[in-house]
């Protein structure tokens, strides 16, 4: 689903290298931590899978396209496919939960009841039904992770990326929002979760971590 | 149109006072217009016919002439019937109030034939002596042609400048709109909006910042064109200028030239933003 074929990553603006020399493969299916300190390259590595940044050596395959020669045009369709949720959640502030979680399908070309029906079962799913008509804005951060979390669900992506979800909540919110995404991958979805908390990696038995260190794996071993 | 009342509110007013303006050029095209065709109508060759002439006599003169080959059509006007149109043509000015006598003489009015020479005509009719002097209308329209063709010109210049004018009024209004909702905008990147499903609402809000525009500007032309007339100390050349109603085509005009402005603008003005700076 998703192969990293020597690819180093560099950006204009900064000094050195991102990414050297990346290569792994990810099948469809796994449960996949990236770990590593800040500025090791985990955050650019979903960057790269979602089409936010373009490799600067090497090749990068998202089911199938090659991200390094994808057209401008092409990149909507890849990311309607991909789930992605931030650790300062991405919301429209003024919207309500319910016009979050619609967004994605009504992106995809979903209207009407059909629409309101799709994003209720996902609201129910994450438990947050009950505020559907909330304000996303004046929701505390882990149920604004979870308004996320549901968003990134919305349209039943095959690969759902995680930037330090956790990272602005409490254990008990950590919690849920990592259940959430391990439903998603027993649902069938390929997760990739980058997050420099050891904590999260037990509550993922079988997971993959993939360690990173200065641009480079220092690390590949399953939990 | 979001919560940016205030940004929409000046946009349409910039829009409105700039198609007003535009408007007037064209209202004052058309009455230019307008005025050429009235004083052109009809005219071909004049020919004076001298005061001792009768109604009977002049409208034989026209009857015997219609039989020529170089003649295509001759109208018999006397005196009264030229005063009459005088009237009808230059009825608002109130020009002939207070005229004792009829200055006008009686004409026939001659459309020649295709290729026959004016000159030709005149001296042939000068041998039947009964025509006092013959005025060619030809030189005087082709004057007239040629301040028409300019008058379009500028009209079509002034125009175009109007139309770069609210392009832009509508682009810069854009990328104030897109930069209020540039947030909902990069989440809608990143969730896989096309462009054109980022663009429409935008371009949707143009076209009617366009329509409320044409709209509000056609009212100011129409109320000046009916207030005006009526104030005590119009001048006269003013009265004059405006036609008696606002045609229909110029609200139509504007309105098409500001949604086709408005397109314009709002498509440059949200591709310069769009090419947002990466997701994350």
């Amino acid at each position: 689903m998703i192969i990293f074929d020597k690819l180093s990553k560099r950006y204009h603006n900064k000094a050195g290298w991102a990414l050297t020399d990346i290569s792994v493969h990810i099948s469809p299916g796994q449960f996949v931590f990236l770990t590593g300190p800040s500025g090791a390259g985990k955050s650019t590595m979903l960057r790269l899978i979602y089409g936010a940044e373009l490799p600067s050596r090497g090749t990068l395959r998202v089911g199938g396209a090659d991200l390094g020669r994808i057209k401008a045009g092409q990149i909507p369709r890849l990311r309607r496919n991909i789930g992605v949720v931030f650790q300062d959640f991405r919301l429209s502030a003024g919207g309500t939960v319910l016009e979050n979680v619609a967004l994605p399908l009504h992106v995809a070309g979903m209207r009407g009841k059909k629409l309101i029906a799709a994003a209720a079962e996902i609201m129910r799913r994450v438990n947050l039904l009950d505020k559907a008509q909330c304000r996303a804005g004046s929701m505390s951060g882990g149920e604004q992770q979870r308004v996320a979390v549901a968003r990134a669900l919305a349209t039943g992506p095959p690969l759902l990326l995680a930037d330090e979800p956790t990272g602005n909540l409490d254990p008990d919110n950590a919690r849920e929002v990592m259940r959430l995404l391990l439903d998603a991958h027993q649902a069938g979805a390929t997760v990739l979760v980058a997050t420099h908390d050891p904590l999260l990696l037990g509550l993922v038995k079988g997971a993959r971590c993939l360690h990173l260190t200065q641009g480079r794996f220092s690390m590949d071993e399953t939990l | 149109m979001g919560g940016n009342l205030w940004l929409q509110a000046v946009a349409v007013s910039t829009l409105s006072l700039c198609l007003f303006i535009m408007g007037l050029i064209f209202l004052a095209s058309f009455s230019l217009d307008g005025f050429l065709n009235r004083i052109s109508t009809g005219a071909a060759l004049r020919l004076v016919l001298p005061s001792g002439l009768n109604a009977r006599e002049g409208a034989s003169l026209a009857l015997a002439l219609q039989e020529w080959p170089e003649v295509r059509s001759s109208r018999y006007l006397s005196p009264q019937d030229g005063l009459g149109r005088l009237g009808r043509r230059f009825g608002s000015l109130n020009l002939l109030e207070g005229l004792e006598e009829n200055p006008l003489p009686a004409i026939i009015e001659v459309e020649l034939a295709a290729d026959v020479s004016p000159d030709a005509f005149t001296a042939r009719l000068a041998g039947l002596g009964e025509v006092a002097e013959v005025v060619e209308a030809r030189p005087w329209l082709q004057r007239l042609e040629q301040i028409r063709r300019l008058i379009r010109l500028i009209t079509f210049a002034l125009s175009l400048v109007m139309f770069l004018a609210l392009a832009l009024v509508v682009s810069n209004t854009m990328r104030l709109a897109v930069y209020v909702r540039r947030e909902q905008l990069i989440i809608l990147d990143m969730l896989g909006a096309g462009r054109f499903y980022m663009r429409e609402p935008f371009i949707l809000e143009a076209i009617l910042q366009a329509l409320l525009a044409g709209l509000f500007s056609s009212l100011g032309l129409a109320a000046l064109i009916y207030i005006i007339p009526l104030l005590p100390e119009t001048p006269l050349w003013l009265s004059a200028a405006l036609p008696l109603g606002l045609p229909w085509e110029i609200p139509l005009y504007l309105t098409a030239i500001n949604v086709l402005a408005g397109l314009a603008g709002s498509w440059l003005g949200v591709s310069r933003i769009l090419r947002l700076p990466d997701v994350a």
